[in-house]
């Protein structure tokens, strides 16, 4: 099959769905099928089929859907002063020019990674190719938190632009043949908040490639644990949605009554500035360490005795699996996808949203009880071996395939 | 032909909703020619189906 992944966001990008691509793109072509990776060109500039090294610069296309847009004034100024709505269906219309530009007619499958490239190549894809989409976490409930958070933007759910993100969540979701989601929590939420029918969802979850995982962890890395200490570890962007700010308040917490550990933040991200002086404020400067962006987390989770991710939003991060594959006890927080990655008190332990609290409490137990910080850790590895097989989910997603390939007009 | 041959943007009018005269914007012929002709006869352009939502405010 000649199959086209595409997504809206940037590529290539430090993201879950950027790795999603790669991996499937590695194993569809193991399988002899031809995979080609469409998304936006990493300084926003263009669209690109990024192996095919085609590109279409948006300049060439936006100085006329401007004018166009502007002459008839949708959406109106006034319901959209802060031009959020404008920019995000301008972006859109770039993407559906620039894929009928590249050309869509060779490919057997359209499968797109978010709502907005759904909605975009159902529009301008021939009608007999079929289009699977694959949602990886909720765009119109982080835009939501988004506004929440800054009331001063003056956008409520009364707004436009807040129903806007409804609407283009529900018609990405329902523009393709199948929408597969990776846990039940989105499929709830597009059930109930966006009224997507349950048929036409199918949900199974992510696969992890454990051999290159292992190949990787085998490398080493340069970094070694402090003697007598024990290793916390977050791997992860540092943006605000990861909740790293809920970790930092937990280890203050901490502090004050264990001090038998470390712990390493690994990534990078817009709050790092902010993270740092919130651990310089805690005066935690000899406690927490921030590694920055790296390549060797196989073999950092190989020197680490606790994982922790106090997110705030997340759907199946790719962090929690691997660290579940190396063998550590995962600290979840109870957002969206993430209970559904842990059994508590089996696998890992599960904690409400924002309560470092509780997770310093848990982080606690698990430092000052060896046996079953171990017995979760081997719970954890057994139980991610299987669940998050490759071959599983590349077995799934081509039933799927072959499902609206066959399937009757 | 010119790779930079540039024609005036009204030429690809079936695909907006806005048919109003864009005489000063000129755009790239062979870009253009080329996506057009592989659009669908009913795609244009804005997306009115998912912008409905605005006719309730």
């Amino acid at each position: 099959m000649k199959i086209l992944l595409a997504t809206y966001w940037l590529v290539p990008h430090v993201g879950g769905v950027w790795t999603f691509m790669s991996q499937l793109k590695e194993q569809l072509e193991a399988r002899g099928h031809e995979v080609d990776m469409m998304g936006k060109g990493p300084d926003y500039s263009n669209y690109h089929l990024v192996n095919r090294g085609l590109v279409l610069s948006k300049e060439k296309l936006l100085p006329l859907l401007i004018s166009k847009v502007n002459a008839l004034q949708v959406p109106p100024h006034r319901l959209d002063p802060h031009g959020i709505i404008r920019t995000y269906e301008l972006e859109r219309y770039c993407m559906e020019l620039s894929a009928a530009y590249f050309g869509l007619e060779r490919y057997d499958i359209i499968h797109t990674q978010d709502i907005f490239a759904a909605r975009a190549l159902s529009r301008v894809k021939p009608k007999g190719t079929p289009l699977v989409a694959h949602l990886h976490g909720s765009v119109a409930t982080e835009l939501h938190d988004h506004f929440r958070e800054r009331p001063q933007l003056g956008i409520t759910e009364r707004s436009a632009e807040w129903s806007y993100f409804n609407a283009i969540e529900h018609y990405g979701a329902v523009s393709s043949d199948v929408t597969i989601t990776a846990n039940e929590w989105q499929r709830k939420m597009l059930v109930s908040q966006f009224h997507v029918s349950e048929r036409q969802i199918t949900t199974f979850q992510y696969g992890l490639d454990a051999e290159s995982f292992w190949r990787r962890a085998r490398l080493g890395t340069p970094i070694a644990r402090p003697e007598a200490k024990k290793v916390i570890i977050f791997p992860g962007r540092l943006v605000y949605v990861k909740g790293i700010h809920v970790l930092i308040d937990a280890l203050h917490l901490l502090k004050s009554v264990n001090q038998d550990w470390v712990c390493w933040i690994v990534g990078d991200g817009e709050q790092r500035h902010e993270l740092e002086q919130q651990v310089s404020r805690h005066a935690l400067q000899n406690d927490v360490r921030f590694l920055g962006q790296r390549d060797d987390v196989p073999a950092l989770l190989q020197q680490a005795d606790i994982f922790v991710h106090s997110c705030i939003q997340d759907n199946q991060p790719f962090s929690v699996m691997e660290a579940q594959l190396a063998g550590l006890p995962v600290l979840l927080s109870s957002a969206a996808g993430l209970p559904e990655m842990a059994e508590h008190g089996r696998t890992g332990l599960i904690s409400p949203v924002g309560d470092s609290s509780a997770l310093c409490q848990q982080i606690r137990l698990l430092l000052e009880n060896e046996p079953y910080r171990k017995e979760l850790g081997a719970n954890a590895k057994a139980w991610a071996s299987k669940h998050w097989s490759m071959e599983l989910m590349i077995e799934r997603l081509l039933k799927v395939y072959a499902s609206v390939i066959t399937k009757p007009d | 032909m010119d790779p930079n041959f540039q024609v005036r943007g009204d030429l690809y009018n079936r695909i907006f909703t806005s048919k109003m005269l864009e005489s000063d914007i000129w755009v790239d012929y062979q870009v253009w020619n080329q996506l057009f002709a592989a659009l669908p006869d009913d795609y244009k352009v804005p997306d009115m189906t998912v912008l409905a939502f605005l006719s309730t405010f």
